[in-house]
């Protein structure tokens, strides 16, 4: 698989990035992957609603939000964005096939992940997102599902791998979304951030850089451990 | 053209995008055509609204006649007698009736009984027959086609569960402060739109509920199709109306027909002309019927003299009811009583809306569903948490032992 151009995020797996937006030195592992790695970190137009209407978090990272897209570390992905990842000709077409896809998604996942995922099998890249109901329920549906889907866990360990964040900036990050009872990986409810690195299988890793974690496993597509290399 | 068709409705955009838990400033920029309306809130949008997904994401400047497209429902919800809550809870409503469309297409679930019933019920009712007739001989045809002619006893335990299986939206929520009794109108997008029959639980009574209710089902048959809504009012008379004396009529016959009355009195050993109180409040609790329903099935049966009525619907059964129907009780108070293996104990606490500014309360059968969809994997646990209107953290605290394998470890 040669390396994705864009990256569609989850509300969720944002929501937790904006969190532990001062532990990872202002998303540097979003700039990483855009600067370094030609990886354009983007919502779909329905996560910039939720994230805009999440009651609990809405107004603490709207800042953050709108500092990101401001800057260009995140884009909205609508026929315009989408011209950058296909040819011109076929945005349109291509938009509203992800559309479509994402009404069919939208019956079985929340808005934002079904918009999401139908946007990431559209453009077939990767998607964000840290919720496996939704990519069970899909998979009971038949529907394709994004191969891989990153976890917000898998760019802090990413971050490590390339250098871009230390060990004391991932714990903290841990930290933070524990302290906010956010749901995170197992390897790592009771673990220092380099402690769960042992039981814990990043599905993106820089090909040209010692591997961090353990190894993959045979398991569903969404699973995938893919390599990406600098520009 | 959604500001246009806001004010319509009586509901102003804030208002609005609270009670959809849209961020208002995102909506304000939707009204005011700043930005574009994602396709999955267009389709929620016109679904709750009532009208077309692309009439939704229309400019101002592309049409010039917003009042062509209001949907007729929210004529009837504009009215003097409304209060904002009012027209906040339909909007709910039909928010509830999008999602139960869509859980149910999920499922597989897909109820449409209601239609060809309703359908035979019009072509059997003889529409120069007077009202009251109309009514008793749809209700006579709605006890066969469902069953419930079966029961010699109330009905009222089995026939909300008979309804939903029709396909037939019913909700039972509290409206502090409105003088809406119960309303009827049709929910979902054409043509897959469905009955939908309400009434408040405000300072209401089981028993009464159970006739408005019914009362709601005839207008469901034979008036809400043509006028979009129809609404009844407490302590309003409303019989001088034909559509409301056929419903009234087919609201008693439906729960109480002369032969079930008649047999329950007599198991009782009731002489009618020397009814105690004791004896009313069985036959209340007998008939699932409040009492003044009791009192007016009796005369119109035969079995007491009009000039007696008003005597039977004096009788204080309230302390006796409380003693012998568990259904007295406040709702709280009745499910709470329930055994802790009873599905609706189960529910306590566990239906009502959070993330909309104003609360439902939500069916139990729709909850269950949803739940188990989700325990089923056929659902994630962001589709759940929408469909329950609550949002993801509430959605793991209520239902903790389904939603713990949500996380991707």
């Amino acid at each position: 698989m040669s390396d994705p151009r864009v990256l569609p995020f989850d509300t969720d797996a944002l929501i937790q990035l904006f969190l532990t937006a001062t532990q990872t030195r202002s998303l540097l592992p979003l700039r990483t992957l855009r600067d370094e790695y030609g990886i354009q970190p983007a919502i779909v137009a329905e996560v910039e609603v939720e994230l805009a209407s999440h009651r609990k978090y809405g107004a603490k990272v709207a800042p953050e939000f709108r500092k990101a897209l401001g800057n260009g570390t995140l884009e909205i992905l609508d026929i315009g964005a989408m011209s950058k990842y296909v040819p011109s000709a076929l945005a349109k077409g291509v938009f509203a096939t992800s559309q479509s896809l994402g009404r069919r998604y939208a019956l079985i996942v929340g808005r934002g992940e079904a918009y999401t995922h139908a946007a990431a099998v559209t453009l077939d890249v990767p998607a964000v997102s840290n919720d496996v109901s939704a990519l069970r329920a899909l998979d009971f549906h038949g529907h394709q599902v994004p191969s891989p889907v990153l976890r917000v866990f898998d760019l802090f360990a990413f971050a490590l791998q390339t250098g871009a964040l230390d060990v004391r900036d991932c714990d903290a990050a841990r930290k933070e979304l524990l302290g906010r009872n956010e749901h995170i990986p197992r390897a790592f409810q009771h673990a220092a951030f380099i402690d769960g690195m042992k039981s814990f299988c990043p599905r993106i890793l820089d090909g040209a850089k010692s591997v961090v974690g353990i190894e993959p496993v045979p398991g569903p597509g969404y699973m995938t451990q893919i390599q990406v290399w600098k520009k | 053209m959604l500001n246009a068709i806001l004010e319509a409705t009586g509901v102003d955009a804030q208002t609005c995008a609270r009670l959809l838990g849209i961020s208002p400033t995102v909506f304000g920029e939707w009204t005011a055509e700043q930005r574009n309306i994602p396709e999955s809130y267009a389709l929620l949008l016109a679904d709750v609204l009532g009208v077309d997904p692309a009439v939704i994401r229309m400019s101002s400047k592309q049409a010039h006649r917003a009042g062509d497209l209001t949907p007729a429902i929210w004529y009837k919800f504009r009215g003097d007698e409304l209060i904002d809550a009012d027209r906040e809870c339909v909007l709910l409503i039909r928010q509830l009736g999008h999602y139960q469309s869509e859980i149910e297409e999920v499922t597989g679930k897909k109820a449409v009984g209601w239609r060809p019933l309703f359908e035979a019920i019009r072509q059997g009712t003889d529409a120069q027959a007077a009202p009251s007739e109309q009514g008793r001989r749809a209700a006579r045809m709605f006890r066969e086609s469902t069953g419930l002619s079966q029961c010699a006893t109330g009905i009222g335990e089995v026939f909300r569960g008979n309804l939903r299986r029709l396909g037939v939206l019913v909700i039972e929520s509290p409206i502090p402060g409105s003088r809406v009794e119960g309303c009827c109108f049709y929910v979902g997008a054409h043509p897959m739109e469905r009955p939908c029959v309400f009434a408040n639980l405000y300072q209401s009574t089981w028993f009464r509920r159970n006739v408005v209710l019914l009362h709601e089902v005839a207008h469901a048959i034979f008036d809400a199709p043509s006028v979009a809504a129809t609404l009844d009012f407490l302590e309003s008379n409303g019989t001088a109306d034909v559509s409301e004396q056929r419903a009234q009529s087919f609201a008693l016959e439906a729960l109480l027909p002369k032969e079930v009355l008649h047999n329950l009195a007599q198991s009782r050993g009731i002489k009618w002309d020397r009814m105690s109180p004791t004896e009313m409040a069985y036959l209340v609790a007998d008939t699932h019927v409040e009492q003044r329903a009791v009192a007016r099935a009796a005369v119109a049966a035969g079995f007491v003299p009009p000039e007696q009525e008003a005597a039977l619907r004096s009788l204080d059964i309230s302390g006796t009811l409380r003693s012998i129907s568990e259904r007295a009780l406040t709702t709280a108070e009745y499910v709470g009583s329930q055994a802790p293996e009873v599905k609706q104990r189960q529910m306590l606490g566990k239906r009502t809306t959070t993330i909309p500014s104003r609360t439902i309360r939500l069916p139990i059968p729709y909850v269950r569903n949803v739940i188990e969809a989700l325990r089923d994997q056929v659902i994630s646990r962001g589709r759940a948490a929408e469909l329950l209107m609550i949002d993801d953290h509430e959605l793991d605290s209520r239902f903790r032992e389904l939603v713990s394998a949500s996380v991707d470890e």
